[in-house]
């Protein structure tokens, strides 16, 4: 060892080659001190001074080129992280059943119907986890004649409701996500009168914190 | 010769699933954390939107906090925080930031972006939770 210590004396010379010599040398050393610990039992305090050595010696071994200048910091500009969420919609379209007692997007719901019969969707991103939420309220209709029965299933279950919610996933995203409304009347004997019907909701999107 | 009736039924159906871009509306941040600050309103879809803001009261919902369906009044929402413009439109890809300041802090409120796409109200909403204010100091006790 203390031949190594004598050899470190040499470290601060500003020739190329010294400095080359103290990566072969340091190399070496390192290699000596492996071979040292895989051959017999080392003492705590040697097998410290061991790794210190190399530290002190000069850093990694795969540096192969010299310093020539300061070192030279790099900055970032800075990152502001915020809750937020994105909702996507494209709407569906509804129709009529032909007893006029239903109006609905869900052509699930059997029967025969007037009009294209389709599901709105919704979809959500977000950078939330699953305490975020998306809310569907307020199914609503407009036409000649008032629904008397509102309500919205969301997903495929087979759940209606006047609201309904959907948790987003632990990546914060609700997935194309079919949404459905259906409306009945027990206005003008319970019939839907002639006339253009719109339907509508409102869909919100909560970190639910 | 005419198409068959289910497959032209199916046909129709997946032309509305498929006509039509998705419309799109993002608000951040979700809380809002400080008496004064931003929100910015971004709108990645296709399309242009108009986007109002508006303050809705809260309220308890499958025991969730959640925006009331119906907003407070202007005057009443002016009332609680000062934001500037509360009425403008978005184009594909653009976003907006506006500054904001809550007047009343002691009152729960969320700060909504509402946006008319298509058939659906859709709304992103920012919380702003009740701050107790300190209380006064109380007057030194004569000794």
């Amino acid at each position: 060892m203390g031949r190594k210590l004598q050899h470190s004396d040499r470290i601060g010379r500003p020739s190329l080659r010294n400095h080359y010599n103290q990566l072969a040398f340091h190399q070496a050393l390192s290699m000596r001190s492996m071979l040292s610990i895989g051959s017999r039992p080392i003492s705590p305090d040697r097998l410290g001074a061991a790794l210190l050595i190399p530290v002190l010696l000069g850093g990694s071994c795969s540096v192969a080129a010299a310093q020539v200048g300061p070192n030279q910091g790099v900055n970032f500009g800075q990152a502001l992280i915020n809750n937020s969420c994105t909702l996507t919609t494209s709407d569906g379209s509804i129709g009529v059943r032909t007893n006029r007692g239903l109006i609905t997007s869900d052509s699930a719901k059997g029967g025969s119907f007037n009009g294209t019969l389709a599901a709105a969707t919704i979809s959500a991103s977000s950078n939330l986890t699953s305490t975020g939420f998306v809310r569907v309220d307020n199914p609503t209709l407009t036409g000649t004649t008032a629904a008397t029965s509102s309500q919205v299933k969301v997903g495929g279950g087979t759940t209606w409701a006047s609201s309904a919610q959907a948790n987003l996933g632990a990546d914060g995203t609700l997935g194309a996500t079919p949404l459905h409304v259906r409306f009945s009347t027990t206005a003008n004997n319970n019939r839907f009168a002639n006339g253009t019907y719109t339907a509508s909701a409102t869909v919100s999107c909560f970190d639910g914190l | 010769m005419r198409p068959e009736p289910t497959l032209a039924r199916l046909g129709l159906g997946l032309l509305a699933l498929t006509s039509g871009p998705a419309l799109a509306f993002s608000q951040a941040p979700l809380t809002l954390a400080e008496r004064k600050g931003y929100v910015q309103l971004s709108n990645p879809g296709e399309r242009n939107i108009q986007l109002n803001l508006q303050v809705f009261p809260v309220v308890q919902q499958q025991g969730r906090a959640s925006a009331a369906l119906t907003p407070l009044s202007p005057e009443e929402a002016e009332l609680l925080i000062r934001l500037r413009p509360t009425r403008f439109r978005l184009g594909p890809g653009s976003s907006r930031t506006l500054p904001y300041t809550v007047l009343n802090p002691s009152r729960d409120f969320f700060l909504c972006g509402v946006s008319l796409q298509g058939l659906f109200t859709v709304r992103v909403c920012s919380r702003w939770r009740a701050q107790r204010l300190p209380p006064a100091a109380s007057p030194a006790l004569p000794l």
